[in-house]
């Protein structure tokens, strides 16, 4: 009794002040936590600048980036372009600690690019990676990163919205995080935490600048920390699937954003009634891809994937971008008035940026 | 029993200690404590509340239905179970229809109903809802909005930047809508400008839209291209004003400005029960000479020109002023029988005020003295300065 | 009597819990997904230090377009300018307003204009560049009741920390905050020539004329003023304050009327790779600061200095970077003693690691008052780093 007495009242206690802990959750307190988690990349480039017709001189660039510490072993992910070209790479830690680093892959697909310390120190501390389901738009949010080259710089904002983001690459990610943080060059790579210090997010499309204000992506967590194991397992940029075929754009505006197809295309096709609102025109494929090897060509007017009716392109990316590789996908597709069916294996999306492809 | 009720006294002890710890931590003032109790803001849940009265306003150019792409994108919010729509006059001010999307995506046509250049807002009306499907936002009241105050901006920004949306759905391109933005209300901007610094698609988006509104929020909450017409919520989740233009460069970083919805509000109730908006005008230019027009002329002029006092710069032909005899030139000395204001304190006393509301000056030109009296009279719609 | 002394335990255990849940503020009760502090910083701040927060407007002897201008003359079309405007804050000592000093470059008359739009005129007392505090002495006459600011602490500011700026709008009337975060605490900006002290570095908003404007913490106490932002087209938010603690010290030596410099007389380089190399500086000397002249009759050579003395601590402070040197001697009294910790090099004892030799003396100094004839700007003054 005496026993149950004490550990009854020890709870009490803990109780009591776990609840008041509870109430110091503010800014300063993730700030003071995470900090440890980012780094600063300096990358040195060699750069040969002409001087007059007949010499060069050697010019040494040096960029600031911010990186992400992942694993104890001393990998550090950051955005992809701050590995490019670089002769040597030192990484800075919050506390002032200077490390060698070495590249490993730069992943152009998803834009994250993997780095290694060395020799890394024994109290090297890596991250933990949220669960961006749970993220809720409205939540607050801190970034914490190299802003202009000057390190460990902080910001906030909000989550502004949680859509779906087309990388400069063309890989589209599902989820993307968008915020109204200011982030400035020098925050690729950097991090998102929320309020328990979780990292949620990492940038990777360029912001800072220009006429928007405030309007920032990033790479939600589930997958960058899925890219992240491949990069590290492997060393090879990760596994993108891809067919090979580029849908029709319609009018090329807004950039060749792909767009559906309009009313008079249709027409002009002479399409049955059953597939007059469903459907996608197959405007290129490249050669040597899955799409091409399984017979796919251009004009084909796509109207159904595995037997199901295919109502937009954003359907076929979705259905491309969750296979693995080597799945089968059986497109149901109008050829000269007639159906046909191809069998298309999934492959791995080469290096060179065939944007528009999917 | 004497342990345990020692025990109790110790956890009882422990607790209001803690909380006078936290307390102590957090904060120091009686003044500092009350602002912040008042109410603790769940930002998830305030949008969640929100975010379906805010709609994309695509005007629909009936001029050029061949280019029926891209050519102007706004924001807008959901005002009553009627129907009713406000955006901004520049966003929907040039087209008599605009396609509305909802939260969800669905879509209908709304067909502008009024518009008021220059107080920037656009009354919108859907032709065919239903009324359950609705979810009108709650308009606040602008007047109390202070400087600091915590204010969330809706809309859709249009992604200028190059930013590849998915479009999993046909015409999907519009915007990232339903945005989220979050600072606070910088304070109210009672200046005059000509320029904004932000232009949607090259075009300038200057004040000559707005030049009748008494001040309007300068406010750090981000906004872009695309923002314009929707809400700006208060912490409560009434709407505050209407997102309507800015900018940032280095020297002025998010500077963006609201309409406050008071203006808006005065607006469509006028229009909704009389059909007609008038605001009061007595003719005469007090700040400036009606033949500037450059933003650097007028900030030339209020530092090396500007008398002290109140001046007329201008008369408009045919107008209380001008009935009332003034001439460029004069100096008025009284207004109803008290100091005269500051020109800008002035114009915002007449663009608040009445129509048929009187004034009396004291006038002084050379070396006489006289008295008018003049009567606020509706403002022409095709008088287009800056008098007052 | 209680039948059970287990229930009075799930009693009292109940009862601690309840008072302990009550007991915390319902600021506490946020959920992890809410808005933080930071939501009401601008709130409170704008609330509290309104009555101390001034907007100050100068004029130039005559109208410049100057290059120093450069920023406002390409506002205004390069027409000239004929005064520079920004804000300050009712320092402790309700005399005075502090702001920055680039405000005040070439003033004539400087004029002061409160919250509530009283116009008072000012004059320069002193300023720090070095610091980037001005003093001015205002002629408040006798009405009128100045409400000076309450000064916080700047050494206890930590990363994250909600901050707000507060400010007035280019014509003084409107009365303008902004929010954001303490983004961090800087000794030195890689890519900006000019000494620099340390600086905290924010990104609330910063619009024009808040330059000099008071930089508030949550519970509205100033803990900087602001001068100045990172102008390149890539970044945007870099804002820059002065802490307060180095604020007031220099504020504080100003009313007093010290115009009087501490000397130490020595004449100080960073110790390069090369230096180490000329002079043979072992590894093991980290990081230190080369003499490269002594001052005749200087406290350094009171103490047994000489050229050629790496040192390498203050009063048991290792030095680390450069900015440890320069700031410490910026903050130290006329009269106080100082222990230096230094590394001469002696031919023929050898260094532990074999390298070269030479070993880490001690020895105490004595700050004196500089003297007057040595105004060139260089030779150990070290109120005026070259640079360093």
């Amino acid at each position: 009794m005496k026993l149950a007495k004490v550990v009854f009242t020890a709870l009490a206690i803990a109780v009591v002040f776990a609840t008041s802990a509870f109430a110091d959750f503010m800014a300063a307190e993730v700030a003071e936590k995470v900090k440890p988690y980012v780094v600063t990349i300096e990358g040195v480039r060699i750069s040969f600048a002409s001087v007059s017709f007949t010499s060069r001189q050697q010019r040494i660039l040096q960029s600031y980036n911010t990186g992400t510490i992942v694993s104890k072993q001393g990998y550090i992910i950051t955005a992809e372009g701050a590995l490019d070209d670089v002769e040597a790479m030192e990484v800075t830690l919050a506390d002032g600690r200077k490390y060698e680093a070495v590249p490993i892959v730069q992943d152009k697909g998803y834009g994250i690019g993997l780095l290694k310390i060395k020799n890394p120190p024994a109290d090297l501390k890596s991250v933990k990676f949220g669960d961006p389901k749970r993220i809720m738009q409205g939540e607050s949010v801190v970034v914490l990163g190299s802003a202009g080259g000057y390190g460990h710089t902080l910001s906030y904002g909000i989550v502004s919205a949680i859509r779906n983001v087309r990388l400069p690459s063309g890989q589209i990610v599902p989820g993307m995080i968008q915020t109204d943080v200011v982030v400035n060059t020098g925050n690729e790579g950097s991090p998102l935490f929320n309020a328990a210090g979780e990292v949620i997010g990492m940038q990777a499309v360029y912001g800072g600048g220009g006429s928007m204000q405030n309007v920032t992506f990033f790479m939600p967590a589930d997958l960058v920390k899925r890219v992240t194991d491949e990069l590290i397992d492997t060393e090879e940029p990760a596994f993108r699937p891809w067919v090979g075929i580029m849908p029709y754009a319609g009018s090329q505006n807004f950039q060749g954003r792909i767009r559906e197809m309009s009313d008079d295309l249709k027409m002009y096709m002479n399409l049955p009634d059953e597939y007059w609102d469903v459907g996608m025109l197959i405007y290129k494929v490249w050669e040597g891809s899955p799409a091409y090897d399984a017979g796919l060509r251009y004009q084909d007017f796509v109207v159904k994937i595995n037997g199901e009716l295919l109502k937009s392109i954003g359907q076929f990316e979705d259905l491309v971008y969750n296979s693995k590789e080597g799945d089968l996908m059986i497109f149901g597709v109008i050829r000269r008035d007639r159906y046909q069916e191809f069998e298309v294996v999934v492959g791995n999306h080469p290096e060179d940026t065939l944007q528009y492809y999917i | 029993m004497r342990t345990s009720r020692l025990l109790i006294v110790l956890l009882v002890v422990s607790a209001f200690l803690s909380y006078a710890a936290i307390a102590q931590e957090m904060l120091s003032g009686d003044e500092a404590l009350t602002i912040m109790r008042e109410t603790p803001v769940n930002v998830p849940e305030l949008i969640e509340k929100v975010k379906r009265g805010v709609v994309v306003v695509h005007p629909i150019d009936i001029s050029n239905i061949m280019a029926a792409e891209l050519q102007s994108l706004g924001s807008g919010f959901v005002i009553d179970k009627q129907g009713h729509i406000i955006t901004n006059h520049h966003v929907a001010g040039a087209a008599s229809a605009a396609q509305i999307i909802f939260w969800d995506g669905s879509k209908a046509r709304a067909t502008r109903i009024a518009s008021a250049p220059y107080y920037d807002v656009a009354l919108l009306q859907l032709d065919d809802y239903d009324p359950d499907k609705l979810y009108p936002v709650t308009l606040g009241d602008s007047e109390k909005v202070q400087s600091g105050d915590l204010a969330l901006a809706m809309g859709s920004p249009g992604a200028e930047e190059g930013i590849a949306i998915d479009r999993s759905n046909p015409f999907e391109f519009w915007g990232l809508r339903q945005t989220a933005t979050m600072r606070v209300v910088t304070g109210r901007d009672t200046d005059l400008s000509f320029e904004v610094y932000w232009n949607f698609r090259g075009r300038p988006m200057g004040l000559t839209y707005a030049q009748n509104l008494p001040y309007v929020f300068n406010m750090q909450v981000p906004i872009n291209g695309g923002n314009s017409g929707g809400p700006l919520f208060n912490r409560h989740g009434e709407v505050i004003g209407i997102n309507s233009w800015g900018g940032a460069w280095q020297l002025s970083q998010q500077t963006n400005a609201a309409v406050p919805i008071n203006f808006a509000k005065n607006f469509v109730v006028e229009v909704l029960e009389h059909k007609r908006h008038d605001i009061p005008w007595l003719g005469m230019h007090c700040i400036f000479p009606p033949n500037i027009q450059e933003a650097e002329a007028y900030t030339e002029f209020k530092e090396r020109m500007r008398q002290p006092g109140l001046h007329v710069y201008g008369v408009e032909p045919d107008s209380p002023a001008a009935v009332a005899g003034l001439r460029i030139g004069d100096e008025v000395v009284s207004v109803n029988g008290g100091e005269p204001p500051i020109p800008e304190d002035f114009r915002i006393g007449v663009l608040t005020g009445e129509i048929g509301q009187e004034y009396r000056f004291e006038v002084k030109r050379g070396n006489k003295v006289f008295t008018v009296r003049l009567t606020a009279v509706p403002k022409p719609p095709y008088i287009h300065n800056f008098s007052v | 009597m209680w039948p059970h002394a287990r229930a009075t335990w799930l009693c009292g255990l109940l009862v601690a819990c309840a008072v302990a849940l009550a007991a915390i503020p319902s600021l506490a009760q946020d959920d992890v997904a809410t808005g933080w502090q930071l939501n009401y910083a601008a709130d409170v701040a704008a609330r509290i230090l309104k009555p101390s927060v001034v907007f100050i407007e100068t004029r130039f002897d005559k109208p410049r377009i100057d290059e120093d201008y450069a920023i406002w003359s390409y506002l205004r079309g390069a027409r000239p300018l004929y005064g520079l405007y920004g804000s300050g804050f009712i320092y402790k000592d309700p005399k005075y307003v502090i702001t920055a000093p680039f405000l005040l470059t070439d003033a004539e008359y400087i004029r002061v204009i409160t919250y509530d739009g009283k116009t008072f005129s000012a004059k320069l007392v002193d300023d720090d560049d070095v610091f980037k505090t001005a003093v001015l002495e205002v002629d408040w006459g006798h009405d009128y009741q100045p409400v000076p600011a309450q000064l916080g602490n700047s050494d206890m500011l930590r990363l994250g920390e909600p901050v707000s700026i507060l400010g007035y709008g280019e014509q003084g009337r409107d009365y303008l905050s902004t929010v954001g975060v303490l983004s961090a605490i800087r000794k030195e900006i890689p890519s900006v020539d000019e000494p620099t002290e340390q600086y905290i570095q924010f990104d609330a908003a910063y619009q024009l004329a808040m330059m000099g404007g008071p930089l508030s913490n949550v519970r509205g106490e100033v803990i900087g003023i602001v001068y100045g932002t990172v102008m390149d087209f890539y970044q945007s938010n870099i804002n820059l304050a002065v802490p307060v603690n180095d604020l007031a010290r220099v504020a504080d030596r100003i009313i007093a009327g010290e115009a009087k410099t501490p000397w130490f007389g020595a004449e100080p380089l960073f110790m390069t790779d090369q230096i180490r190399a000329l002079n043979q500086v072992p590894p093991r000397i980290g990081a230190g600061i080369f003499i490269t002249y002594i001052d005749p009759g200087s406290p350094a050579e009171l103490a047994g200095l000489k050229a050629g003395d790496v040192i390498v601590a203050l009063d048991g402070n290792p030095i680390v970077y450069q900015f440890d040197y320069s700031s410490f001697w910026r903050r130290v009294d006329i009269g106080q003693v100082v222990a230096v910790s230094y590394w001469r090099f002696t031919p023929g004892v050898s260094d532990v690691a074999g390298s070269t030799g030479g070993d880490v003396f001690d020895t105490v100094v004595q700050v004196l008052e500089k003297p007057e004839e040595d105004d060139d700007g260089g030779g150990g003054g070290m109120a005026s780093p070259h640079g360093h």
